[in-house]
């Protein structure tokens, strides 16, 4: 972040307070927040879950949304594809289709991952938020 | 308790240990900002052939769920190179100077809840070069994804390494403890 020349402030086109905007308006589209600023119900210290009807249908929403201006990569891996979001501080939102036990159970249980470097924000910096089936 | 150990696997060691004397060239990525982060891969350039240092999440247990630690690697070959030539991601710092020892940046994590331990995990997180007037570390930016950075410095005293343990809050009974240590690549 800097000035331009008329004094005001220039903002790169993906500059991490996007991705809190982002986070703040889902929260209020039926995906509310947890007292620690986790989306989804606390299942362990660096993961949430969320039970969905169409678990991947709801995990590329989730990553379009959060990742919405960020610089978007994708690869393949051994375990499906990855696509990143990343903005001008390496904050990020990660989308992984495939999960371990998703493949051994051969069920749909994507994860969206968000690692948050901006400071003093009231989101956790890191966690990952496991979308599933009631029963899978 | 799950105890997990992510180690660079000895393919990479020995990749690492035939840098030694080699003369540095130049580090990049295919698009890598001047901030000198790259998602999945980074490559380097030296007078005896080139490598990629790859970050490729794995799957692992925690607490009973599934939790990913990008796994370092490192392959012969940089396929990036002219991509990243005509992108800006080609930074030819330290050029010329020589290879002089290499180093594992290996942190081990360990959690524990009312003075148990629920798990620790030992993962490699990071690469430095020691060159003869400089010293380039590649690592990760965090555990669990695929970024990596680099980071430069006069020597390897200087070089500053992000540690993590900002990225966990500890609520009351939890106790998470990071610690690192660096391992020179051991010898044949």
């Amino acid at each position: 972040m800097g000035l331009t020349k008329d004094g005001s402030l220039k903002i790169p086109p993906n500059d991490p307070t996007f991705l809190i905007a982002n986070t703040k308006a889902l929260s209020t589209e039926g995906y509310p927040l947890d007292a620690e600023g986790r989306f989804g119900t606390r299942t362990s210290k660096a993961a949430s879950e969320l039970i969905v009807d169409d678990p991947i249908k709801v995990a590329e929403a989730f990553y379009r949304k959060l990742g919405q201006r960020g610089v978007s990569e994708e690869i393949e891996t051994k375990y499906g594809t990855i696509e990143m979001a990343v903005f001008s501080d390496d904050s990020r939102v990660v989308l992984r289709r495939n999960t371990k036990s998703s493949a051994q159970r051969g069920t749909d249980n994507p994860a969206v991952e968000l690692q948050v470097r901006l400071a003093g924000t009231e989101f956790p910096r890191n966690y990952k938020l496991h979308f599933r089936k009631e029963g899978e | 308790m799950d105890k997990n150990v992510i180690t660079l696997p000895d393919e990479s060691l020995a990749i690492l240990r035939s840098l030694v004397g080699s003369t540095w060239q130049a580090f990049g990525g295919r698009n890598m900002p001047p901030r000198l982060s790259q998602p999945f891969a980074v490559f380097i350039t030296t007078d005896e052939g080139d490598i990629t240092i790859h970050s490729e999440a794995g799957w692992y247990r925690e607490e009973n769920e599934d939790v990913t630690y990008a796994e370092l690697t490192v392959a012969h070959g940089a396929s990036d190179v002219a991509r990243s030539k005509a992108n800006g991601g080609w930074y030819p710092l330290s050029r010329g100077e020589k290879i002089v020892d290499v180093t594992i940046i290996r942190d081990t994590i360990t959690y524990d809840v009312d003075d148990t331990r629920l798990w620790s995990t030992t993962i490699d997180i990071g690469i430095i070069f020691i060159l003869n007037h400089s010293a380039i570390a590649i690592m990760g930016d965090g555990y669990s994804d695929e970024m990596l950075i680099v980071r430069h410095a006069k020597s390897i005293e200087n070089l500053t390494l992000p540690s993590f343990s900002d990225r966990y809050h500890d609520r009351l009974g939890e106790k998470t403890v990071i610690s690192r240590t660096f391992v020179p690549v051991p010898p044949k």
